[in-house]
Parts: C-alpha cells; sequence; structure tokens
C-alpha cells in the first residue's frame, strides 16, 4: 500500500460501521434520506459553509462554492447514516431559526448567524477520549463535525482555497527539506 | 506502448503464433523479463490480460487540479460498493488503474485485500516504490529457525543483479553501510526535513542500535536514462508525465520495445500453461481474449511467468495435464502455499513543539526509514518473535486535512489555522516480516467461475502469534523512540489492517533446494519443467520485511541470463 494512503486511511469520514444499537436510533440513521431537501436549500447550506469558513482578507466558504462540493459529497460520498445525521441537522438549524429569531438562517446578522453556529456546535460537541471515538463510530460524526469537514474539503480544494488563502504549488520542481517560515507563511493546500 | 490495433489476433496456425520467448504479464518483473529477453535477441510476446496503457498519454488525472474532480479526490459510496478491496488502495486520481471487483471476483475465505492493477505495467504504475535490498539474514532466516525450506541462493547470488537492476531503475537513497540492510547503488537522497534530522540525532543518542536513514524510493533526484528528474508533486500514483519514477511504461518496456524484438498483446488472459509430454517441456501458453473470449495458443522456447504472485500460482494450478495432474509443477504440493504478505499498520505518532520558525516545499514521495533492529545477533534476539520489521516514517507540520479534525472552533479564527502550518509530527509505521505457513494459501473453485468461464480465486489467510507479537513491540519501540526524542503526545497504534493491505503478496511458488518441499529451483526454473521460469511475488522463499519489488527485478534479470545461456547451450 502507498505509504501516504496508509496514513491517510484511518482519518476518511464517512465510512460506514456496523452495530447494534436501538430501534429508533437505527431507523432515524438508515430510513431514505430526504435527499431533495439538499437541492431545495443550496443557499442555506452556503450561508452555513460561510460562516464556518467566512470571506476575509481571502474569499471564504461561498466564493469558493463550497455548497455544490458539499452537497455533492452528502449524495455520493457520504454513507447514509451520515446523509441522514446531516440532513436532518439542516432542519434542526431551520427550526432553531425559527423559533429563537422567527426567521430563516440565511436572513440573519452575521452575528446572529455565529450565535446559531455556536448552538449548533455546543450541541454536538465531541465527547473527549475513547468513549467520544465509539460514539462517533456508532453513532455517526455529529451534524456540525459533518458540516465543519464536508466545507473544509470543499474550500481547501478549491481554487480559490488552495491558492488565495492556502499555499498551492502545482509542480514543485523541487524539494527544500528545510527553510524558515517567512512572515505570513501560508500551509500547504497538497501533500 | 504499441496500439493494440496494429498487434494481430492470430489465428494462423502454429507458425505464425510461435515466440522465443513468452512473458506472461508486463508488471515490474514482467517488463524487465521483456527488456532482458529481448535485449538479448530473443523475439518476446508480452502477454497482458489488461487493456493497453500508453506511456504519458494515457495518465489521464496526472495533471488535473484538486478542483477538478468532481468528487474532490474523496471516495463515494459506489466505490465501497462496487469496489469493497480495491477503494482501500486508490482515490479518484488513481481508480483508472486498479480492477473493478465486481468484473473480476475472487473468494476470501479469510478477510485478505487482493489488490490488483489488469493494464500494461501492472501494479508498476501505483507502486509505494520503496526499494530496500535482502540481505543473508534474510536469506538464511529460514534455515536458522526452522520455518519455511531454505533459500536456495544467498546474498552474494544475487549482489550483481541488485547492482545491475539498481543502475537502470535509478533509487535514490544514501548508503548507511548496514550489513543487514545493504546499500543500493544510490542517485542522491531526498533530504530530510528539520524535525525527521532531530529525530534521527536523537534517537543516535538514545538508541545507537537504531540507525535513521533516508526513504530509499524509486524516484529520480537527477535525469536518468532519459527520465525525470522527480518533480517533488507526490502524484505517482496517476501515473508521471515526467517519467519520474520507475514503471514497466515508463522504463523496461520502451527499451525492450526500441529492440524491435517486443510484440505486446493486451486483453489476453492467460489460463494455461501447455505441457508437451513428449519433449517434457512446456510447448506455449493458452489464451482468452478478454473481449472476444477466443482461444489462442501461444507457442515459445521458454516461457517467463509474471503473472503476479496470486495470478501466477492460479495458472499453475490449472495447467493440468496427464504429468501434472494437480498443476504444473506441482509435485510438491506447495504451488499456491506459503502465501505472505508482510503485516502493516502497527506503530506510534507523535508531536513535536520545536521547529515552529521552519517549514519545507515541495512534495517528497518518500520519508524516513529505520530499518530492522529486532533478532540480528544475540545481543537483539526477542524471546516473544522471530524475525522482525522495518518502520516507514514521516515528519511533517500539520495541514488542513488533520486541522479540521482538530478542534470544535469556526469562523475567521479557524480559517485562520487552516492556513498556519500547524505543529510538527512524525508518523511511524512497522512493515513485518510474515512467516511462511503452508496453510495461508488460494486453492480454486472450480464450480464458481468467473466471466472468461475460468475457477474462482478462494484465498485462505490468517496472520498468526509471531505477526501479533511483533505489532505489540512495534508500538512500543516507535512509541519510546519518540518518547525519548522529546516528542509529546506520543500515542501508539494499531489499525488492525487486513492482510493484503501492504499489496506485498509473495511465496505461492517458492524457491528451494529439494523438488519435494519446492517449485522453483536457484534460477526460478520449475523444478519439473525447466523451461518455465517465474519471477514474480510467488517465487519468494522467505518475506524478509523490506518492501519486495527490487528483490523481483534483480531475480528476473538473473534468471533472464541464465535462461539465454541455456537456450545457447541447447539444455532448454
Amino acid at each position: 500500500m502507498n505509504r501516504r494512503k496508509a496514513i491517510l486511511s484511518f482519518v476518511l469520514i464517512g465510512g460506514g460501521a456496523g452495530a447494534g444499537f436501538s430501534g429508533y436510533t437505527w431507523f432515524r440513521l438508515q430510513k431514505t434520506p430526504d435527499i431533495g431537501y439538499l437541492d431545495q436549500n443550496r443557499a442555506f447550506i452556503a450561508d452555513l459553509a460561510e460562516t464556518i469558513i467566512p470571506a476575509t482578507d481571502t474569499p471564504g466558504a461561498k466564493a469558493a462554492g463550497a455548497e455544490v462540493i458539499i452537497i455533492k459529497l452528502i449524495k455520493d460520498s457520504a454513507d447514509r447514516k451520515t446523509k441522514n445525521i446531516f440532513i436532518d441537522g439542516l432542519k434542526t438549524v431551520a427550526d432553531h431559526c425559527q423559533s429563537e429569531y422567527h426567521n430563516n438562517f440565511s436572513s440573519l446578522t452575521a452575528q446572529q448567524q455565529q450565535a446559531v453556529m455556536g448552538w449548533v456546535r455546543n450541541k454536538s460537541a465531541k465527547q473527549p477520549g475513547i468513549i467520544g471515538k465509539v460514539k462517533d463510530k456508532v453513532l455517526g460524526k455529529s451534524f456540525f463535525h459533518i458540516l465543519k469537514e464536508y466545507t473544509t474539503i470543499a474550500f481547501c480544494t478549491s481554487k480559490t482555497g488552495a491558492s488565495d488563502t492556502l499555499a498551492y504549488n502545482f509542480i514543485p520542481g523541487a524539494y527544500n527539506a528545510c527553510m524558515p517560515m517567512t512572515p505570513g507563511q501560508k500551509a500547504w493546500a497538497t501533500k | 506502448m504499441g496500439d493494440p490495433k496494429q498487434v494481430n489476433i492470430n489465428s494462423g496456425g502454429t507458425a505464425a503464433n510461435t515466440y522465443d520467448a513468452i512473458v506472461v504479464g508486463s508488471g515490474i518483473s514482467g517488463g524487465w523479463a521483456a527488456k532482458e529477453l529481448c535485449e538479448k535477441g530473443l523475439k518476446t510476446l508480452v502477454l497482458e490480460r489488461g487493456r493497453n496503457v500508453v506511456h504519458i498519454k494515457d495518465y489521464t488525472t496526472s495533471t488535473m487540479h484538486p478542483w477538478e474532480f468532481p468528487n474532490r479526490l474523496e471516495l463515494t459510496e459506489q466505490d465501497r460498493e462496487e469496489n469493497p478491496v480495491q477503494c482501500q488502495a486508490y482515490d479518484e486520481g488513481s481508480k483508472q488503474f486498479y480492477v473493478k471487483d465486481k468484473e473480476h471476483p475472487y473468494i476470501q475465505s479469510d478477510p485478505f485485500y487482493w489488490i490488483r492493477g489488469y493494464q500494461l505495467g501492472g501494479r508498476s504504475l501505483v507502486w509505494g516504490r520503496q526499494t530496500y535490498r535482502l540481505s543473508d539474514l534474510d536469506f538464511e532466516a529460514n534455515a536458522k529457525d526452522g520455518h519455511g525450506v531454505d533459500w536456495p541462493i544467498r546474498y552474494k547470488d544475487i549482489a550483481p543483479w541488485y547492482d545491475y537492476v539498481e543502475q537502470f531503475v535509478g533509487i535514490s537513497g544514501q548508503a548507511a553501510g548496514l550489513a543487514h540492510l545493504p546499500d543500493s547503488v544510490f542517485l542522491p537522497p531526498m533530504e530530510m526535513n528539520c524535525v525527521e534530522t532531530h529525530f534521527r540525532e536523537e534517537s543516535k543518542k538514545h538508541f545507537p542500535d537504531r540507525p535513521v536513514i533516508h526513504g530509499r524510493v524509486a524516484n529520480l533526484t537527477r535525469g536518468w536514462n532519459g527520465r525525470g528528474p522527480c518533480q517533488f508533486r507526490n502524484l505517482c500514483d496517476r501515473g508521471c508525465p515526467f517519467s519520474g519514477y520507475f514503471s514497466s511504461n515508463a522504463a523496461t518496456l520502451p527499451v525492450a520495445a526500441a529492440t524491435g524484438n517486443l510484440t505486446i498483446q493486451p486483453h489476453a488472459i492467460v489460463y494455461q500453461v501447455i505441457y508437451d509430454e513428449r519433449t517434457k517441456k512446456a510447448s506455449g501458453v493458452r489464451v482468452i481474449d478478454e473481449l472476444t473470449k477466443k482461444t489462442t495458443d501461444y507457442f515459445a522456447k521458454i516461457i517467463f511467468l509474471n503473472a503476479s504472485t496470486i495470478a501466477t500460482a492460479s495458472i499453475l494450478l490449472q495447467s493440468t495435464s496427464n504429468r501434472f495432474p494437480n498443476g504444473m509443477g506441482n509435485d510438491s504440493d506447495q504451488i499456491g502455499r506459503n502465501l505472505m504478505d508482510h503485516h502493516m499498520g502497527s506503530g506510534a505518532t507523535g508531536a513535536y513543539m520545536g521547529f515552529k520558525d521552519q517549514y519545507y516545499s515541495g512534495r517528497r514521495p518518500t520519508g524516513i526509514y529505520i530499518p530492522r533492529f529486532r533478532n540480528l545477533d544475540e545481543k537483539t534476539k526477542r524471546a516473544d518473535f522471530l524475525r522482525g520489521y522495518g518502520y516507514q516514517a514521516d515528519g511533517e507540520r500539520r495541514e488542513w486535512k488533520d486541522t479540521m479534525l482538530a478542534g470544535d472552533d469556526f469562523g475567521a479564527d479557524y480559517k485562520k489555522s487552516l492556513a498556519t502550518p500547524g505543529p510538527w509530527s512524525i508518523w511511524m509505521g512497522a512493515w513485518g516480516e510474515c512467516l511462511p505457513n503452508p496453510d495461508n494459501r488460494i486453492t480454486l473453485e472450480q464450480d464458481k467461475k468467473d466471466s472468461w468461464g475460468l475457477p474462482l480465486v478462494n484465498v485462505h489467510f490468517k496472520f498468526g502469534d509471531n505477526e501479533k507479537a511483533m505489532r505489540k513491540d512495534a508500538q512500543q519501540a516507535a512509541a519510546e523512540m519518540l518518547q525519548a526524542a522529546g516528542f509529546e503526545n506520543v500515542q501508539p497504534f494499531d489499525y488492525h489492517t487486513t492482510a493484503g493491505s501492504a499489496v506485498h503478496e509473495m511465496g505461492t511458488a517458492r524457491m528451494g533446494q529439494d523438488p519435494k518441499t519446492s517449485v522453483l529451483n536457484a534460477h526460478n526454473q520449475i523444478h519439473e519443467v525447466k523451461n518455465v521460469f517465474v519471477t514474480d511475488g510467488s517465487c519468494m522463499t522467505s518475506s524478509a520485511c523490506q518492501n519486495p519489488s527490487l528483490t523481483y527485478m534483480a531475480l528476473t534479470a538473473r534468471a533472464c541470463s541464465f535462461a539465454v545461456e541455456e537456450l545457447k547451450k541447447g539444455n532448454l
């Protein structure tokens, strides 16, 4: 096996892991995902992604078209459990915005959007250590972590994410094993 | 390589289908057989079961940016459902060089990943490129501890052939002067970064018997035989448009073709070697066309089997005759047995808080290596296991793929942390020796057939207590090295990797001195059928712990030289 693949093979998301747990939980995670909800809520997903990776001095998730990739990866790459957690999570956030702000997420101020995301994050904070790992494996990752990871993948592999926020060198031509960091040194986009 | 449309599928009789030599398979060892035999003047037919892959032109993903991949290099549900085995090894950039599991089924009596690339060049397009010599520690191991049978050769027999192939391949690395991991003929090494250099210096102090050396890799650090140099893109498994690493397509097959003696027949599935009861030799091979399913016989004076370990054993087991009712050359009942694969996926990681002002540029397609340090001599002898393992390791700063998993932050601060090189870390994983065990084997299922009507392979394989004990030690030893070197958050790991994952399967037609207990002699000839040579991984009598492709190449070149001498003498 390729050494790089060996290193990466334990961090991939969305890999299925079967396990026995209660019937209701099983149903919630294994029901047919409401895939149509994704395309109907493209702008909502774009705004959620922008809250994770906002425009700063460089373009953010929205400018990178992250929502297109997030929807594609949820449809094609995520397992059924992850699809359901993500789509249910979107609906929960939409409900929360209505009950707290009587508005939809996209119409909230940036500050309110951050507050909502903070609420989402706190709801799904990772339990530390082995308990958290087992929970992830059996129940799937939380909505917040799925959103964060897919947003990050979509952004960091986009042209703007790789080239403007990160440093992308398509054909390095040489390997410099040790070089001093320059002020504002950016991390490499690819390994 | 050649346009397959120009290759005749001949049905015009024996003469038109006759060559001096036939090579079955075009991967790393088949490519070498083609080159050596063609250069020695033999009209050589290479039979490849998959499609043609033209060097550079057919590397369709090699110049794609991450954003040009529809799934951004993530696996899909379809990958996991339709290619549950192959997708363990490929990504969106390399999947075209792996078979489709659905089209090429096999049976796993025990879980075993059989990773395959059915195309011209085989898996030489996607190999890990790590290249290490074996030594007498390895060639004498079976004789000393009684597992398996004795190798019929020693280091002195293969050493000049290592030199020979290395001079052509081009291997970057640095001489370390270790008796048990002999130096190769090297191009300049790919340098260690500052955390790796730190780790090497600290290990020197705390573990003087565990040298940390440069990874030895078949990537070219300067132009070599008209190829390369490596551009440090680290996208090797897509095929290299710069010919920066060694593959059959980039290196051996073009040289073979240039002699005018090479014929390549793609889509040619060899399923039998034909035995002539009268001459007591093989007369040729039987082929099914992958696309038309038409069968054709091809004939030659000598036959090299380089179909890869499991496939070669399968061909021999299918090659039944009055003389060989259990498969050609199988008087010993050893064909298909003693399947080995290096166990991998145990080791440790650790973070290093220093060198915050240092980084690197370019993507180095290798890392560092810690050669085997267990059971070298009395002083390093272990009570809990035989033989040993080497570590492949890699130092780097944390980048986005790991940063995204590191915390629960979001927003502008999170974006900044993605854009900032994170702490240094070292990952070190063991690749360990697997003892030969006759019960680890492949068999054929005569009542279960593939699309070509050929029996399915059934793999029976379990790692034993020796490998398990070694994995425990590999975690502890890695962790203590990292701790001693001042690393923090040191975490031993065992990924419980499925057998086959190293893609170092070997041993199913082993070499040996005694025809009663082995399949091949010291020159890779089948004991009972001297004009059939097997020089892929199936010939391996023991696995050692080094990445094995270099040894297959050296054994192939050596056997080709012997075969041509024997032909000249009229012995074949």
